[in-house]
């Protein structure tokens, strides 16, 4: 290996014999035998030997996936009403395949009769796919008392949907109108025909049943005189807005298991609405809020924070002022207050596209943007100021390649900390804001919703144990991993931790 | 009789990564009013030596195992963590190498200086404030009454380190241990208080065991040298002989890396090629081996012992070919190659 | 500290101000708010709103009669007249409510009338609930402060054995689950399984216990596992192995050496923790059916009862800003190295 002939362009070292040369290249090779090991290496490493944090990592993996897949899963439906019924619990699958496949001649008789006639409205079931030949619930809003709304199912007819039946004997029937698609898959429109009192009496429910049944059959030319056209009322469902994934999942089930869906195995809720499926659909909204709203305070905070920190001087100074003023509000009840108030411009904000739930992530991302700030700014401002930094600008390093190859790597492992750490205290407070009634509103469900639920229920007479206990189980576990792999993160992220072991 | 008398001193940390040998088989005594310097790198068990001698290594992961440390008549090693409490700070002290983080920095001065006496001799708090002063005033504080009240940090480093030999001799030691007292410090505040241990030890009296990883601080101040590699004592004897004549590779090595001051400014600095061994896989025969320039055939297999050089009086060293070194012409100290 | 003090205050009134402003024009200009013209209300409340608001003066003048501190109403505030013109035009009578206001708006401590419920304003309903809701937060402080400081301490001295983990396991789930969830359980166990304590209701010490507890409980998780954490750190640090070194027994070692820097950090969480009971209270305060503060600002919020929850949140301002700077305060009185102007 070693040449021992002097070489050009040793210059004024001088020559440098064989045994100089010998004696660098064994140096050498004693260096590279030192594997160096990146931050990000390290870091990997550390968090693989955490145990705890190694395994929260792969259940929040595992759990995301689930989440993610919600609508390919036989789930019963979060949000479909089942009023009769007093809060199930738990069972086994093949005893309780009870939502589905009733015979068709089953009941519309010895079911309690539903009642409407108020102003308000409210949704009454859910649906899950047109491409079915049968349906079990239907997501419509009728006028009517919330209460006393019951929904039965009616198999096998392509267009309607639901009938129900008021106090006083009245019928509806709430069917598609045909030419009325919006270029979607699913239904979504109710359109309630009421029958009158005397197409009722004279005990021929059956026969009316048939008779409408007949007319809607026949192109729906013609309905019995005393069908009355209800105002048609549209309110969103949890199916609306659905993203064209989800939706093509939802096919997806269809196609692979028809109509079967599992029992109640974590029991249902007073509404006859399944646990099992509210906790992973709640999972969905719980985490598109936290992550979302997280990134949000994130963007803000890294933003106004870097540039913070890398201006320094008075414009440093001022903007940290700025946060230190808001940091002092108590924002929790700022953020209702806005809440509060922003319901009121809802309409108008409505106008802009801007949703409630955009709202609520930049209310919620506003709170936690603040410590990101202060955070990033921290890191920035070390990093500036460390002798590597100027080690590289002594070696002729540009501007940006400073901040790109060394100040960014290390300010995104304590973002990157932060984040995981942020995530369940946002989630927390959603809950916490769906607690009170500010946050997600049914039929949309998420786990504050749960726990409302839960929280209701509690009373003395009996103890619907499942309730509690299997919303809190996820919502525990999901927490605890989130804390567990922040802080599994920040362990093996901590440069001062780095390598002395 | 030595006042303190250490052998067959074992220290091991049993980790997850194996069994670190830090401290092997090492014996030494100490007279009253001497020095003894224990040199050596980082991760050669000078430091881990003293620790166990006065009980502070952390018991789990650590294990120490000893012959006997005998210290003024008792058997250390067969103390309890009770017992040794008594002897800790009172007949046998330490001090530590960073000043700033070694004394509490909520606490005043006054109060970390009294409660040695508090303890170990019982005095009240007015007693004790009386004595602490006094004893700022021996280290050379100026204005000791006004530092008594001062909390660490404000007070400059060197100023600091002379406060810890003060808690060190509050209770007239027999026994000093200084773990680097003078590494944290400039240059010329180190030069103050190396001065200043001497004028004390001279005053009370004390043995001291200085440990350091500088062979100028060895040679200013101590009587005899230890010199440590990879837990065990490699060569021992009286400092100017020893630098005069080294009979360990290892410490011929030391002393010829050091660069002299009117050494000839081209010739390259002399190092002694290698890296310290992994404590936890230390190797059959001599740890310094893979390093050494005198190496022979049988020093892979075969450890040598610490033993009497012959003909040369008062000297050990663990090596095979002592002998080679006995006989080369004597150096001048730090003379490059 | 003096300096530091008056600095505070500055920054807090300017704190305050922003609250305050922009309140004052969101609630100006929401629709079917409280200022909107055509919503339909009460009339014994329409009216109180009127005297108090005046919204037929000029924008700026009704801020300025909103924030205080004086009374601009020309018959009753700091500009009235002794007299006024008779209603009939017929020369001057004397004006019987000549000065009778002079004080007004927030800066006067007046936060307005409710919204919703009549015949109380909202210094009324605070000056009624507020009490309620500081003895329930003080006492979940003070469990916080004793189980957390108690299960923190224990767990880094028996780091690593059973006892360690345990409390660790216990404290994370803590951390973990939110209030209510805990007082669920809480309720859960007590209601049905443990009798004498009452789930609800107010009235009676015994009344605050449970309560209590579940609202100090995640606060107590927290403040264990910093206390674990602060005090593993001291006992890792230098001075004391010097402290062993002198020896000193272990008592004092403890006592004296670690654990003042072992609780820094829980000082420095006392201010977000305060924060947090606060907000936790609106929790607790429903569930339990307590009448404080918290759940009087959740059901402003729900009925839109628009001045009460910015009377709160007012309040709740002030209140953090203080015990924030009175933390900031003790906190330099326990550690000698920070200056305040650092803080």
């Amino acid at each position: 290996m070693a040449d021992s002939t002097h070489s050009a362009d040793d210059g004024e070292l001088g020559a440098v014999d064989a045994a100089e040369r010998a004696r660098l290249e064994k140096l050498l090779a004693e260096a590279e035998e030192f594997k160096g090991e990146s931050l990000w290496q390290d870091a990997w490493r550390r968090l693989k030997r955490n145990k705890s944090a190694y395994v929260s990592l792969w259940f929040l993996l595992a759990f995301g996936a689930l989440s993610f897949f919600a609508p390919l899963l036989p789930l019963a439906s979060p949000s479909a009403l089942n009023l009769r019924d007093e809060p199930v619990a738990p069972a086994w699958p093949w005893e309780a395949n009870w939502h589905v496949d009733r015979a068709a001649g089953d009941d519309l008789d010895t079911a309690p009769p539903a009642e409407f006639g108020a102003a308000a409205t409210r949704s009454v079931g859910s649906l899950l796919d047109d491409g079915w030949q049968h349906r079990t619930y239907v997501d419509v809003t009728l006028p009517g008392d919330p209460d006393q709304v019951r929904p039965r199912r009616v198999d096998g007819e392509p267009s309607v949907l639901a009938w129900v039946e008021d106090v006083s004997g009245r019928s509806a029937i709430v069917y598609e109108k045909p030419g009325q698609k919006k270029g979607t898959r699913l239904q979504r429109y109710a359109i309630v025909h009421r029958f009158s009192d005397q197409a009722r009496e004279g005990g021929a429910s059956t026969g009316l049943r048939t008779q409408l049944e007949e007319a809607l059959a026949s192109g729906r030319a013609s309905l019995p005189a005393e069908a009355e056209l209800l105002d048609v009322q549209f309110r969103p469902g949890l199916w609306e807005d659905m993203p064209f994934f989800d939706r093509w999942m939802l096919g997806a089930r269809a196609a692979l298991f028809g109509f079967w869906q599992v029992g109640p195995l974590l029991g249902t809720d007073g509404k006859g609405r399944d646990v099992l499926s509210r906790i992973v659909w709640g999972s969905r909204i719980s985490i598109q809020v936290s992550v979302i709203a997280s990134l949000v305070s994130l963007l803000l905070g890294v933003t106004y924070g870097a540039t913070a920190g890398f201006l320094g001087g008075r414009v440093d100074n001022l903007m940290m002022r700025i946060v230190d003023v808001l940091y002092a509000i108590p924002f929790i009840f700022v953020v209702i207050f806005l809440i509060t108030i922003l319901n009121a411009y809802r309409t108008d904000l409505a106008e802009f596209g801007i949703g409630r739930m955009t709202v609520f992530y930049f209310v919620i991302g506003a709170i936690y943007w603040l410590t990101m700030s202060r955070v990033v700014r921290g890191q920035v401002l070390s990093l500036k100021n460390q002798e590597f930094v100027e080690a590289a600008r002594v070696v002729g390093a540009s501007n940006s390649r400073i901040i790109f190859v060394h100040i960014v790597p290390n300010v995104l492992s304590v973002v990157i900390v932060y984040l995981t750490l942020t995530i369940p205290q946002v989630m927390l407070f959603e809950a916490f804001l769906s607690f009170l009634g500010l946050g997600v509103e049914a039929p949309r469900v998420s786990w504050g919703l749960l726990a409302v639920d839960g929280s209701e229920v509690i009373s003395a007479i009996k103890t619907y144990w499942w309730l509690v206990v299997y919303p809190a189980a996820a919502m525990a576990a999901t927490l605890l991993a989130l804390n567990i792999l922040g802080d599994g993160l920040r362990d093996a992220l901590d440069p001062k931790l780095r390598g002395k072991d | 009789m030595p006042v303190l008398d250490v052998q067959n001193l074992r220290v091991r940390f049993e980790t997850h990564q194996g069994t670190v040998e830090a401290v092997n088989d090492v014996s030494f005594s100490l007279e009253e009013g001497e020095t003894l310097g224990i040199v050596g790198e980082s991760g050669s068990g000078k430091s881990v030596t003293s620790l166990a001698i006065m009980g502070l290594v952390p018991s789990p992961p650590g294990v120490v195992e000893a012959g006997g440390i005998h210290f003024d008549g008792q058997d250390l090693a067969q103390l309890s963590q009770k017992q040794l409490r008594k002897i800790r700070g009172g007949r046998m002290a330490m001090i530590f190498q960073d000043p700033m983080t070694s004394l509490n920095p909520l606490i005043t001065v006054e109060r970390q200086l009294s409660e040695v006496l508090q303890t170990h001799e019982g005095l009240s708090r007015r007693d004790a404030r009386v004595r602490c002063a006094k004893a700022l005033g021996d280290v050379g504080i100026p204005n000791p009454e006004a530092r008594l009240d001062a909390y660490p940090h404000e007070l400059s480093g060197g100023m600091r380190q002379r406060v810890m030999i003060a808690m060190g001799l509050l209770c007239n030691p027999k026994v000093l241990i200084a773990d680097e007292p003078t590494t944290a410090l400039d240059v010329t505040i180190q030069a103050q208080i190396l001065e200043l241990m001497q004028r004390l030890q001279h005053d009370h009296g004390t043995a001291i065991i200085l440990i350091t990883h500088d062979l100028g601080v060895v040679a200013g101040m101590s009587d005899k040298v230890q010199v440590m590699y990879a837990g065990r004592v490699v060569e021992r004897g009286a400092t100017l002989p020893l630098f005069h004549k080294p009979l360990h590779p290892y410490t011929k090595g030391l002393l010829t890396s050091i660069p002299t001051i009117d050494g000839d400014p081209n010739e390259t600095l002399s190092s002694i090629e290698g890296q310290p061994p992994d404590l936890a896989h230390l190797p059959p025969g001599c740890a310094f081996e893979p390093r050494c320039a005198y190496r022979v055939e049988r020093c892979a297999t075969e450890r040598a012992a610490l033993e009497v050089v012959a003909g040369q009086e008062g000297r050990s060293s663990a090596c095979h070919e002592s002998d080679r070194l006995a006989n080369e012409t004597g150096q001048e100290l730090g003379g490059a190659r | 500290m003096f300096a530091f003090l008056l600095r505070r205050l500055i920054w807090g009134a300017l704190t305050l101000w922003v609250v305050v402003t922009v309140s004052f024009f969101l609630m100006r200009n929401v629709e079917g708010g409280p200022f909107d013209g055509e919503r339909t209300l009460d009339p014994v409340i329409k009216a109180n709103i009127e005297r108090q608001y005046h919204l037929d003066w000029p924008l700026w003048k009704q801020y300025l009669q909103y924030v205080g501190p004086f009374n601009l109403d020309e018959t009753s505030g700091i500009f009235s007249t002794k007299t006024v013109p008779a209603p009939d035009g017929t020369g001057e009578i004397e004006n019987p409510d000549y000065r009778e206001d002079v004080f007004g708006g927030v800066l006067a401590f007046d936060l307005g009338p409710s919204f919703k419920l009549k015949d109380y304003s909202v210094n009324d309903i605070i000056g009624q609930s507020l009490p309620v809701s500081v003895a329930l937060g003080s006492i979940g402080l003070i469990w916080a402060l004793l189980l957390g400081l108690t299960a923190g301490v224990a767990s880094a001295l028996q780091r690593g054995t059973g006892w360690d983990l345990s409390l660790r396991l216990v404290a994370t789930f803590g951390i973990a689950l939110p209030n209510f969830v805990i007082a669920g359980f809480l309720i859960l166990l007590f209601a049905f399984n443990i009798d004498g304590l009452p789930v609800a209701g107010w009235g009676a010490p015994r009344h605050i216990l449970l309560p209590s507890l579940a609202l100090g409980a995640p606060f107590a998780a927290y403040i264990a596992r910093l206390t674990r954490t602060g005090m593993l750190e001291v006992f890792s640090q230098d001075h004391i192995r010097t402290a062993r070194a002198k020896g000193l027994p272990d008592h004092l070692v403890l006592f004296r050496h670690s654990l003042k820097g072992g609780l820094l950090p829980v000082v420095s969480y006392l201010g977000p923790a305060v924060a947090g009971i606060l907000t936790g209270s609106l929790v607790i305060e429903r569930l339990f059916g307590i009448p404080g503060t918290g759940s009087h600002f959740v059901n402003s919020a729900l009925n839109r009862d628009y001045t009460l929850a910015m009377g709160v949140t007012i309040l709740y301002t002030v209140l953090v800003y203080s015990l924030n700077t009175l933390v900031d305060l003790a906190y330099t009185l326990l550690d000698p190295r920070i200056k305040l102007e650092e803080s």
